[in-house]
């Protein structure tokens, strides 16, 4: 059997039969703690029952609707600004790693290509002055500038001769070079400018 | 409960873009919603705030209504959902703010107890806030609303024997709390 609040308060709330109603009204008539115990159940009963009468002011929704209304407009923008701040600083990322990606390649490349362009130039330079012997040299110039050859070929011997107090024999035997050697590298003018340099030296 | 048919055909013609039908179901449900929210929270402020939040809600997710169940079975589920969740939310800002700390320790007297706007607040809405939130929202279901042990297990998801032990032990309390108070 059920506690007996429990079946006070089924009572109260309509959910007994007659037959159990009978039952509990009886129970109640014979104890008088029973009869307290099922007043003060009743009265919150009652409490309730007045409470439920209790109705809203028919212009509530008026007054609602309106603010709702509001909220509602107030979220709609909200969500697109936010989506479209979203979008916009993707988008800003996106382009700023590109445009970073871009420069610092570009960048790297110019780099790298100056830093090729300056290899290349020198090991093209390198391999120049090894591919350009000093024979090669002297036969290009006595070809196309024989006039600059002789002048350097003057100037050399000459230093040579004044700072180390060459004699004709020294002279001829600087480079392992024979006199008719020399004569028919010198042109005549050369000749006579060894030759009087020669004679200066030696005799004044 | 309001006639089905009358509800559907209000819920189609908003979905077909007639908004003054959103108004006029609203119009239809506001003393539900309001009466749930306002004893779940035990004041004005707090109820009107419960009540918006249920009409977005509802606003934003009626198109996803079936008209397989009442609208009012829906509604109620949405309302009783809100109403807790805003509970949460404000016992959580109760836990964290010092103000309201402070205001407690200072007049002792329950925020329930005073009058918010033009309503105030009956006694039994004042112990109602003295039961847990789960047994306050069976009572309310059940006494104040008239719904069946069966539906409120269908609205609240939980089974009739909890709904029932639920009611039995907030009508036991509240009756406890009355009997206090004529002492």
């Amino acid at each position: 059997m059920k506690k007996f609040n429990h079946r006070i308060i089924d009572y109260l709330d309509g959910q007994m039969n007659a037959k159990q109603r009978e039952e509990l009204e009886s129970e109640l008539r014979d104890s008088i703690q029973m009869q307290k115990e099922f007043e003060e159940y009743e009265s919150l009963f009652n409490f309730v029952k007045a409470e439920k009468s209790k109705v809203i002011d028919k212009d509530y929704a008026v007054s609602i609707i309106p603010a709702f209304r509001k909220r509602i407009e107030k979220k709609r923008p909200l969500r697109i600004y936010n989506k479209l701040a979203y979008a916009i600083s993707v988008f800003s990322f996106a382009a700023l790693v590109i445009i970073f990606i871009t420069l610092f390649s570009s960048t790297d490349e110019n780099q790298q290509s100056d830093f090729f362009a300056d290899n290349s130039e020198r090991e093209d330079i390198e391999i120049y002055i090894q591919q350009i012997s000093a024979d090669e040299l002297i036969s290009s110039y006595r070809e196309n500038q024989p006039e600059i050859l002789d002048s350097v070929y003057k100037n050399y011997y000459s230093r040579e001769i004044i700072s180390n107090d060459y004699s004709v024999e020294n002279l001829f035997a600087i480079n392992d070079i024979n006199y008719e050697e020399l004569e028919s590298l010198l042109s005549d003018d050369e000749m006579d400018f060894v030759y009087n340099e020669i004679i200066n030296k030696e005799f004044f | 409960m309001a006639d089905n048919s009358q509800d559907f055909e209000l819920i189609k013609n908003f979905l077909d873009g007639d908004e003054s039908s959103f108004n006029r179901l609203i119009r239809i449900y506001q003393d539900k919603i309001y009466w749930h929210a306002r004893r779940m929270a035990g004041n004005h402020l707090d109820a009107d705030e419960i009540v918006q939040e249920v009409l977005i809600v509802i606003y934003n997710k009626l198109h996803t209504f079936k008209f397989e169940s009442s609208f009012y079975s829906w509604l109620y589920r949405i309302t009783a959902t809100r109403s807790i969740n805003y509970l949460k939310k404000r016992n959580l800002k109760k836990l964290i703010s010092l103000d309201d700390l402070i205001k407690r320790k200072d007049d002792g007297v329950s925020v329930a107890s005073k009058i918010e706007g033009t309503e105030r607040i009956s006694m039994i809405e004042q112990k109602l806030q003295g039961l847990p939130v789960k047994q306050r929202e069976a009572f309310i279901m059940r006494s104040f609303n008239d719904l069946s042990y069966e539906e409120i297990s269908e609205i609240t998801g939980k089974s009739v024997g909890t709904i029932k032990a639920n009611y039995f032990h907030a009508v036991n309390k509240l009756k406890e709390l009355l009997r206090n108070e004529k002492v």
